[in-house]
């Protein structure tokens, strides 16, 4: 079920009324919204169920066994058995076929496959097992519960019901954020029933989420992303490098919305969750970039993983150079099973440790890269790097990504798609990263005083204008594929 | 990396009291729903009809007819209309 249809929608009014009117019964309501969050999951796939359900069960009572137990070995055992069992499933759906692929390929250069109607045969089987939309998303939350307990963050939770409910939530079960059970397994285990509700920052959210994904990202979509990256032979520089840009925007635009959307309808249900995104193409560094971009898988991969190999506090630069590699390969593959995103991630990592060395460079010599026309130049160079990186991000090959690099070469092509239409939405969505973080805040304030009838009628037209202006039929949410 | 602040503008405004009464916000839910209804009316009933046939479909068109008829009696549908008509210029 996408956020943007009319079965959502639906959904949401049942489930909002649902949620306030059982709030003091907390067993049955927590029951309802479990239900619901199931449901909502299962209608992308009913076969899935299982999964969530299995995961649930594990991670809960792997956790219950570690928190419970003194023996650290026995608690080191538990915390291996949850870590393999949930990122091995990651791995049997969503890798295997890479995984095979790269073991023909490797058979094949050398020699070593003798039967290829096994090896076409096994891939023919392989190609058959269906990703779980999600999987990469809530089996992260799930290890971040194991792992906080076992670092002694937090307890587990009372019942299996708390933690199910806390895994399953619907508004970020299938894209994110990844929330992590010490921000909203409290909140769902004993739900409040609060004076007020964030009404206008939820309006916003849901909104401004809607614009981004309807208006923006889908339009960019089709007038020059796709076209272009589908065949970037047939057309010339400037058509080629504002489809770059195009993508840039459009992923910022769709996945943020997703997270926007998610954040808003938590609101209206009276939880909060951390924002996903703090106007990333603004950073004036890579690592500010990570600061603001995809918020908690950055965050994830900074606790878990980065920060227990050694983080930045290496025993030389060799070794941070390490960490941040496997970081941002590991962080590139958690995407997606392919060469191009593990590039992707590499790139990124290569990029912070340029960054770093040629911090300690400049700063050895005392040199500064400071003042207004810095700034702007640094932001430029920023956003032209992270540009760069996801030509791969999209392609679905090298091949893609080095042909839309050598159509860059071509400016005197004619101009076949790019349009004064394509660059003003471009700059609005740029533009709409000023919806980040609490910088809207004195709208949200305002939209807060009028009265709720108002409040109602004008979240409606300014609905019926979005949709109006968004291209027919439903896209989904680029994330929705990791 | 260094770990960066933790962003819960959700806690703090919640702290601040921000916000409006239960009540409200169902007001203003309700009055959403039936205001995006009547606006949306023809649209929702010619996005029933996209279904595929079927027992969800027919639900579907049964409930959207009423409401695409008292959008086009009251000419609700005209705002869609006119800014679908704007992007397609």
């Amino acid at each position: 079920m996408i956020f943007t249809t009319v079965d959502f929608a639906l959904f949401f009014a049942l489930v909002f009324s649902l949620c306030w009117a059982l709030r003091g019964q907390v067993t049955l309501w927590k029951w309802v919204m479990l239900g619901a969050s199931w449901f909502f999951y299962g209608y992308w796939d009913w076969r899935f169920l299982g999964l969530l359900g299995a995961s649930s069960v594990l991670n809960h009572y792997t956790a219950v066994g570690i928190s419970r137990s003194e023996n650290a070995h026995f608690r080191r055992g538990l915390l291996i058995v949850a870590v393999v069992l949930n990122l091995g499933s990651i791995a049997f759906f969503k890798y295997s076929e890479f995984f095979f692929d790269q073991v023909f390929w490797f058979g094949n250069t050398f020699g070593m496959v003798s039967d290829y109607n096994f090896w076409l045969d096994s891939k023919d089987s392989l190609s058959l097992i269906v990703l779980p939309v999600g999987i990469s998303f809530f089996t992260f939350q799930a290890l971040s519960y194991v792992f906080d307990v076992y670092r002694g963050k937090m307890k587990p939770a009372d019942t299996l019901l708390d933690f199910s409910l806390y895994l399953a939530f619907f508004p970020q079960l299938v894209a994110g954020p990844i929330v992590r059970a010490i921000d909203l397994l409290s909140q769902v285990a004993r739900p409040t029933i609060p004076q007020t509700l964030d009404v206008g920052r939820a309006t916003f959210l849901i909104l401004g989420g809607l614009f981004k994904k309807i208006v923006i990202a889908n339009f960019l979509s089709e007038r020059i992303v796709d076209p272009v990256f589908a065949n970037p032979e047939f057309y010339g520089a400037w058509d080629s490098l504002f489809a770059i840009y195009g993508y840039a925007i459009q992923i910022y635009c769709d996945f943020s919305a997703y997270s926007d959307m998610a954040i808003g309808f938590c609101l209206l249900m009276g939880f909060h969750i951390p924002i996903n995104f703090d106007a990333p193409y603004l950073a004036d560094s890579i690592q500010k970039f990570w600061r603001r971009w995809h918020i908690s898988l950055s965050s994830f991969l900074r606790d878990y993983l980065y920060i227990p190999l050694g983080g930045s506090r290496g025993k030389s630069e060799g070794m941070v150079a390490r960490n941040l590699l496997i970081t941002f390969l590991l962080g590139g593959l958690w995407h997606g099973a392919g060469w191009t995103f593990i590039a992707w991630g590499g790139l990124h990592g290569s990029y912070l440790m340029i960054e770093r060395w040629g911090g300690k460079w400049l700063q050895a010599r005392d040199i500064q890269w400071d003042g207004p026309l810095a700034a702007i130049l640094r932001r430029v160079v920023v956003w032209h790097l992270v540009c760069l990186s996801w030509l791969f991000f999209r392609g679905q090959s090298f091949g893609e990504a080095m042909g839309m690099l050598r159509s860059l070469g071509d400016w005197q092509a004619p101009v076949e798609l790019l349009s004064w239409s394509v660059v003003f939405v471009l700059v609005v969505g740029y533009l709409s990263q000023l919806m980040d973080g609490d910088r809207c805040e004195k709208i949200w304030d305002r939209f807060e005083k009028w009265h709720p009838v108002k409040q109602g009628f004008l979240t409606a037209v300014i609905l019926i204008v979005i949709l109006g202006l968004g291209p027919k039929g439903v896209a989904p949410f680029i994330y929705f594929q990791f | 990396m260094s770990s960066p602040p933790h962003l819960d503008i959700g806690e703090r405004r919640s702290e601040q009291g921000s916000g409006r009464s239960l009540r409200s916000v169902f007001v203003a839910v309700a009055v959403f729903y039936v205001s995006g209804a009547l606006l949306n009316g023809s649209y929702l009933y010619e996005d029933a009809q996209q279904r595929e046939f079927g027992p969800a479909r027919t639900v579907w068109m049964k409930a959207t007819r009423p409401l695409a008829e008292i959008s086009e009696f009251l000419k609700l549908h005209v705002l869609r209309d006119q800014v679908e008509k704007l992007r397609k210029e």
